[in-house]
C-alpha cells in the first residue's frame, strides 16, 4: 500500500465506539466493577476424566485431556450452569459468539481433571500439574480460515487412515493415531460449541423483530458455517478465530491472536468489494476486542474470593514469583500488526489501520496490541502510531523489526548448515515473520514451541560479590544465603566481570538443563492436541507440541533488574575500585543493612553508610543517561550474558542429543543422569528431532516487585525496593528524557537478543504530542531498540489514583469505592507483560509508577 | 549540615558544589535535590554530547532553541554549538534582544534558522538607545537572511510593555520592513523582573486585571496595523 492510499484509509475510519459497542464496553464494565466470583466453574460441574470408560483399560493422557477440553466446552454451553458462569449468553446487541470462561494468569483456572492420582503423585517431584500449560504462543489462524476444521479431520483421518493401514505395532505409530484421535475428538467439542451458539441465536431470534433478529439469524448461520469450513467474509473470519481462542483458553492454553492484520486482510478485501464499509469493520472489530475483554476484573474487592490458583499451576519450569494481584486482569493475548511479509516487504495493509482504530476507539487494557516497525514501514503507519499513544496514552507498543529480525534469524542459524541456500532463505521467511505472544516473548509465528526460564540478576550480583551468598542480615544463615557456588571476592572490575560471568553461567546452566528436561515431563502431563493442530508441523508429524511435534522449539532465558546491575557495578567500581574511598566490606555491609548500621552505638559506621549511600545513589551515574560508565559496564554484563547462553546451549546439546556419526558415551549417560534426565538422547529415537534453539532476552515481566522483595540495598532503590520494571531505569533515574534513554538501547547491541528486551518508557503528559512521540519512535527504529512500550501520563494523576486506592481499600461500603475509582478506569499502563487498569494494580506497582513520568 | 539543616554562608560560598556531594538528598552529578548550583561551567563539546539525544529525538520536529538571558554575549562558544548542530542536520533557534555589538550576530547569522527577536520599545534614555540598536541590528538581518527567518517578539507586560505608543512603534517598525508575524509573550511570573527594574513591585491580583483590560486594546491596535501575531 502506498503512503496516498492509506492516509486516505485511515482518516476515513471512525473515531469512536458506536453506539452498540459503547454500550458493550459500558456493560462489561458494570460486570468487571462488580462480584465476579459467582461466574467461575467449579469442579462439581464436570465429570472426572481420569476415570476409565465402562470398564476400558485406563487412556493415554492426550486421549483423556481431549476428552476433558470436550467436557469443558459442553458444560460451558449447559443452560443450567450458564446461569451461574454465563457462558452460554448472547448479551444484546453482540455480533460475536462465545464467552470465555473466567480464568487468568493472575487468578487461576478451572478445568475438568484428566490426571490420575497415581499421575498426581508422581508429578509432586516436579513443577508440573495438569493445570500448568504454559501458553504464550499464537495459532496457526491462516490454516484455520483457509481449510476450516473440516480440514483439519480430514487430514487426521486420512492419516490415521495410513497408520492404521500399516498395522504396526511400532509405539510411535500409536502415539501419532492417539495424537490423531485426541485432535478429532478436540474438533468435534469445538464445532458442537458452535452449533450450540448457533442454536441459542436462533432461539434468541424468535423472539425478537427488526435488525436484531436478522443479526441473531446472521450470527446463527455463520456459527453453523465456522469455524467448522473455511471462512469466506470478514465477518465469519472473526468469528472463526474467536470460536478458536474461547476453546484454547478455556482448556488452560491462553494462546495469543498473532499477526491478524495479515490473517484477516484476504477476508476484509473480499467483503470490502461485497460493500460492507470500514466503519462496520471496526465495529465488528470492535466487538472482538470488547469480548477479549471478557474476564476483566476492575475491582480489587472481590479478588480474594476467585483466587483459583493452584500448586504449581502458573507457568512452571523454573522459580517464578508470581505477583498474582498484577496479573488479575493477564490473559496472554495480544494481536501484532504491522512489520514485514515473509518475503521481507513492508506488510502494512488496510487491516493494520482497521485494528489499531478499533484499538484506539476501545482503549481497554486487554487484548494488548503492537505494531512491529521496520525503516521502511509507511510515514503513515507511523503517524497513525503516534496519534493512537496520544489518544491512549498506552496503546500500541512496538516491536523493531531491525532488531527483531536479524535476532530471531541469528538464533535459527544454531545447527544450520549456513551453506544451504533454500534452508537459510526458509529461515530468513520465519524469522521475517516473528511476532510476540501474549506477554512479550518473541516467538515464530504459530511455528514453534516455546518457554522460558528466568533469572534474577540482582540476586546473582550480590552473590557474585559475596563468595556465592546473598546479602541477607539475618544473623541464622551467618555470611547470607548461599545460592551460587563460591567464585572468589573481586578485588578489582576485572575480577568482579570474571566472578560475575561464573555466576552467570551457573544460572543459565540450570535454565538450560531444565528446558531439556521440560520436554520429558510434559508429553505425560500436558499434551495440547487441540492447540497442536495449529501449531506448525505437528499434525503433518503426527506428534504433539508436547512430545516435540512443533517444527521448532526456542527457550528464552530471561535476565532481570540488569539496570540495577548496571548502577550498583558502576558505583562499586567508581568508588571502591578506582577511588578507593570505601573498603569494599564496608560497602557489602551497607547494601546488606539498608544503609542503617545494626549497631546503634557505632555512629562511625554510620557515617561510612552514608557517604556510601550519598555517593552510590546519587553522585554515581545511572543507567539510561546514556552515560559512558554505565553504558560500559552494561555491555559488559551484557556481553556477559550472551555468552553464558551460548556456552549453555553448547553444553546442553552435548549432552542431551545424539550427535550424527557419534554414539552416545557412558560419560553423557552420566552426565544426563546427573542432570536428572534419565533416558537415551533426545534425537535417538526415530523421528524425534528435538532441538531447543537458545535464545537470550532482558526483563521482569510483572515481577519487579516481588523480586526486588528479597533484594538487598542497590546503587538505585532500598533494600525490597522493586527492581528496575523490565530493561528500564529504574523509574527517578532518568535525568535527561527518553532521547538518552534511546542512545543508551543503541549502544548496547539488541539485536543479539531473541527472548527479546522491552523498555516501558512513560512520557509526562505535557509532552505527548504526536510529533513528539513520533519522534521518539522514530529514532527507537533508528537506534536498533528492541521493543518499546510507552504510557503517557502525569504524577499527579498516579499519585492521587494511588491516594484514592488506599482510601478505597479502607471503606466498608464496597460501591463507594467503585464509585471513587470509576473515573479512572480508562488509565492503563504497562505492568512489565501487559497493560492492566491502574486502579487494580498492587499498591506498590502503583506507587512504583508516580516517579516514571520523563520528558519527551 | 547542623540538626538536619543546611546551614549556608553565603559570603563565603565558592560554588565548589562540596556540600552538595555531600548532602544526602541532594545529587552534584544531575545537579538536583535541597542544595544545587545555578549555573555550570561546561566545554561546548560535554554540552553538545549532553543534549545530542535529544535533540535526535525532536530532529524532524523541532530542534535547538538557545535563549538566555543574552546567550550571545558568549558567541563563540554559541556559534560552535550552532556548528555543531547544523553538523548532524538539527533546526536552530536563537533568542535575542538584538541590542549586542553585530560582530555577535555575524558569527551565527548562517548558522541560525531561525531568530526569535524580542523588541523592546521604550521611550527612555538607555533603552531608547537599545531600542534602536536592535533595529540596527535587524536591517542588517534582513540584508543577509530571509524575513522569514525572524519572528519578532513582545513580551506583553501589563501597565509596561502594552501602552498604545509603544504598540504602535512595534507595528510601525516591522511594516516598514516587511515583517508581518510577531509573537506575543503572555504575562508570567518570570518577566516580574521586569517591573524591578522599573522600581515596581509586582502585584499578581493587579497584573492580572489589568491583562484582561490590555489584551483587547493591544489586539485591535495591532490588527490595524496588518500585523499577524500571536500569543505563544
Amino acid at each position: 500500500m502506498t503512503d496516498q492510499k492509506s492516509v486516505q484509509f485511515s482518516a476515513g475510519l471512525p473515531q469512536a465506539m458506536t453506539e452498540r459497542t459503547a454500550r458493550l464496553k459500558e456493560s462489561l464494565y458494570d460486570r468487571a466493577f462488580g462480584d465476579r466470583s459467582g461466574e467461575w466453574f467449579s469442579q462439581n460441574m464436570f465429570a472426572d476424566m481420569s476415570v476409565p470408560i465402562n470398564g476400558e483399560p485406563e487412556q493415554p493422557v492426550i486421549i483423556r485431556r481431549s476428552r476433558a477440553i470436550s467436557e469443558m466446552l459442553s458444560k460451558m454451553t449447559s443452560p443450567e450452569i450458564s446461569a451461574t458462569t454465563g457462558s452460554y449468553h448472547i448479551e444484546d446487541g453482540e455480533l460475536l459468539v462465545g464467552v470465555l470462561p473466567m480464568g487468568s494468569n493472575g487468578l487461576g483456572k478451572v478445568f475438568p481433571n484428566y490426571q490420575t492420582e497415581n499421575e498426581k503423585r508422581a508429578c509432586s517431584i516436579t513443577n508440573r500439574t495438569q493445570l500448568s500449560l504454559l501458553g504464550h504462543n499464537t495459532a496457526d489462524y491462516e490454516r484455520l480460515l483457509r481449510i476450516g476444521l473440516s480440514g483439519i479431520i480430514d487430514i487426521c483421518h486420512e492419516k490415521q487412515t495410513a497408520l492404521k493401514k500399516k498395522d504396526s505395532k511400532n509405539q510411535k505409530d500409536q502415539d501419532a493415531i492417539d495424537f490423531y484421535q485426541s485432535v478429532l475428538i478436540c474438533c468435534e467439542a469445538v464445532i458442537g460449541y458452535a452449533q450450540r451458539y448457533a442454536d441459542l441465536a436462533e432461539n434468541l431470534a424468535d423472539n425478537r423483530s427488526g435488525t436484531r433478529r436478522q443479526e441473531l439469524l446472521e450470527i446463527a448461520a455463520i456459527c453453523r458455517k465456522v469455524p467448522l469450513q473455511q471462512a469466506e467474509t470478514f465477518h465469519e473470519a472473526l468469528q472463526s478465530i474467536w470460536t478458536v481462542h474461547v476453546a484454547l483458553h478455556a482448556s488452560l492454553n491462553y494462546i495469543s491472536f498473532g499477526r491478524l492484520d495479515q490473517v484477516l486482510q484476504p477476508y476484509a478485501e473480499k467483503s470490502m468489494a461485497e460493500g460492507m464499509t470500514p466503519a462496520k469493520m471496526v465495529e465488528l472489530l470492535e466487538c472482538f476486542l470488547i469480548k477479549g475483554a471478557g474476564r476483566l476484573n476492575l475491582s480489587c474487592e472481590y479478588l480474594m474470593e476467585q483466587d483459583h490458583m493452584d500448586y504449581n499451576a502458573a507457568l512452571g519450569i523454573h522459580p517464578y514469583y508470581l505477583d498474582q494481584l498484577g496479573a488479575v486482569n493477564n490473559f496472554l493475548q495480544n494481536i501484532i500488526v504491522g512489520g514485514k511479509t515473509k518475503q521481507g516487504e513492508d506488510a502494512t495493509n488496510n487491516c493494520t489501520y482497521l485494528i489499531l482504530q478499533a484499538f484506539i476507539n476501545t482503549n481497554l487494557s486487554t487484548p494488548g496490541i503492537y505494531v512491529r516497525l521496520h525503516k521502511k514501514s509507511p510515514t503513515e503507519l507511523r503517524d497513525f502510531v503516534a496519534h493512537s499513544l496520544a489518544v491512549t496514552g498506552n496503546n500500541p507498543s512496538i516491536l523493531n523489526d531491525e532488531a527483531l529480525i536479524p535476532a530471531m534469524y541469528n538464533a535459527l542459524l544454531e545447527d544450520e548448515n549456513p551453506n544451504d541456500q533454500a534452508r537459510m532463505s526458509e529461515l530468513r521467511e520465519l524469522a521475517n515473520d516473528y511476532c510476540v505472544d501474549g506477554c512479550w516473548e518473541p516467538i515464530l509465528n504459530a511455528r514453534c514451541d516455546w518457554t522460558f526460564g528466568m533469572i534474577n540478576g540482582m540476586i546473582l550480583l550480590e552473590c557474585a560479590l559475596n563468595r556465592g551468598a546473598t546479602l541477607d542480615p539475618n544473623p541464622m544463615v551467618l555470611r547470607g544465603g548461599k545460592n551460587t557456588p563460591n567464585y572468589g571476592t573481586p578485588t578489582n572490575y576485572e575480577e568482579l566481570k570474571e566472578i560475575m560471568s561464573k555466576t552467570i553461567q551457573f544460572s543459565t546452566d540450570q535454565c538450560g538443563i531444565g528446558f531439556y528436561k521440560y520436554y520429558q515431563l510434559d508429553e505425560y502431563v500436558n499434551p495440547s492436541p487441540l492447540y497442536s493442530a495449529f501449531l506448525g508441523a505437528c499434525l503433518e508429524n503426527g506428534r504433539d507440541k508436547a512430545a516435540g511435534g512443533a517444527d521448532y522449539n526456542i527457550a528464552g532465558i530471561i535476565l532481570g533488574g540488569v539496570p540495577n546491575m548496571v548502577n550498583t557495578i558502576t558505583a562499586i567500581r567508581r568508588w571502591v575500585f578506582e577511588e578507593q574511598r570505601y573498603k569494599y566490606d564496608d560497602v557489602l555491609n551497607a547494601l546488606k543493612f539498608n544503609f542503617v548500621s545494626p549497631s546503634d552505638s557505632n555512629p562511625k559506621e554510620q557515617a561510612v553508610f552514608n557517604g556510601i549511600k550519598a555517593d552510590f545513589m546519587l553522585e554515581s551515574p545511572k543507567f539510561g543517561n546514556d552515560d559512558r560508565e554505565t553504558n560500559h559496564v552494561a555491555a559488559d554484563l551484557l556481553d556477559m550474558f550472551v555468552a553464558a547462553v551460548k556456552r549453555t546451549k553448547e553444553y546442553c546439546d552435548h549432552i542431551f542429543l545424539a550427535k550424527e556419526g557419534c554414539a552416545d558415551s557412558e560419560e553423557l549417560r552420566r552426565l544426563r543422569t546427573l542432570a536428572g534426565f534419565y533416558g537415551p538422547p533426545l534425537q535417538a529415537e526415530e523421528g524425534r528431532k528435538i532441538s531447543v534453539k537458545f535464545t537470550a532476552g532482558l526483563g521482569t515481566f510483572e515481577q519487579y516487585t516481588m523480586q526486588g522483595s528479597g533484594v538487598a540495598a542497590s546503587a538505585d532503590r532500598d533494600r525490597a525496593a522493586p527492581l528496575a520494571p523490565n530493561f528500564t531505569p529504574t523509574p527517578g533515574t532518568m535525568k535527561h528524557g527518553i532521547g538518552h534513554l534511546l542512545s543508551t538501547l543503541g549502544s548496547l547491541d539488541l539485536s543479539r537478543f531473541g527472548a527479546g528486551v522491552i523498555t516501558d518508557t512513560c512520557l509526562r503528559a505535557s509532552d505527548d504530542n504526536p510529533d513528539t512521540i513520533k519522534g521518539i519512535i522514530d529514532r527507537f527504529i533508528e537506534e536498533k531498540g528492541n521493543m518499546m512500550t510507552m504510557a503517557v501520563g502525569r504524577r499527579e494523576t498516579y499519585q492521587e489514583i494511588y491516594e484514592l486506592s488506599v482510601a478505597a481499600a479502607r471503606l466498608e461500603n464496597r460501591e463507594a469505592a467503585q464509585q471513587m475509582l470509576r473515573p479512572y478506569a480508562d488509565i492503563n499502563v504497562r505492568v512489565g507483560g501487559w497493560h492492566a487498569p491502574f486502579i487494580t494494580m498492587s499498591p506498590e506497582q502503583q506507587k512504583d509508577y508516580i516517579n516514571r513520568p520523563v520528558q519527551g | 549540615m547542623r540538626e538536619d539543616r543546611h546551614l549556608i554562608d553565603r559570603d563565603r560560598c565558592l560554588q565548589c558544589g562540596r556540600c552538595i556531594s555531600a548532602c544526602l538528598n541532594s545529587s552534584a552529578l544531575y545537579n538536583e535535590g535541597c542544595l544545587v548550583l545555578p549555573t555550570r561551567r561546561q566545554t561546548v563539546e560535554e554540552l553538545f554530547a549532553m543534549l545530542e539525544p535529544q535533540l535526535r529525538v525532536y530532529k524532524n520536529t523541532g530542534g535547538l532553541t538557545i535563549s538566555g538571558g543574552e546567550a550571545l554575549l558568549q558567541f563563540e562558544d554559541v556559534g560552535r554549538l550552532l556548528e555543531r548542530c547544523k553538523e548532524q542536520e538539527i533546526n536552530t533557534a536563537v533568542e535575542t534582544s538584538g541590542t549586542l555589538p553585530w560582530e555577535n550576530y555575524r558569527k551565527v547569522i548562517e548558522i541560525t534558522d531561525v531568530w526569535l527577536y524580542g523588541l523592546r520599545p521604550h521611550a527612555k534614555d538607555q533603552s531608547l538607545r537599545d531600542f534602536k540598536r536592535s533595529l540596527e541590528n535587524l536591517d542588517r538581518m534582513l540584508r543577509r537572511i530571509s524575513p522569514k527567518k525572524i519572528i519578532i517578539r513582545l513580551p506583553i507586560i501589563p501597565g509596561y510593555l502594552d501602552r498604545p505608543e509603544q504598540l504602535e512603534t512595534v507595528s510601525k517598525a516591522m511594516n516598514e520592513r516587511g515583517l508581518h508575524t510577531l509573537q506575543l509573550l503572555p504575562f508570567n511570573i518570570h518577566y516580574s523582573h521586569y517591573y524591578k527594574a522599573a522600581g515596581l513591585t509586582p502585584d499578581p491580583e493587579l497584573i492580572r486585571k489589568k491583562s484582561m483590560l490590555t489584551t483587547n486594546m493591544t489586539q485591535r491596535i495591532l490588527t490595524g496595523y496588518g500585523i499577524n501575531f500571536k500569543w505563544v
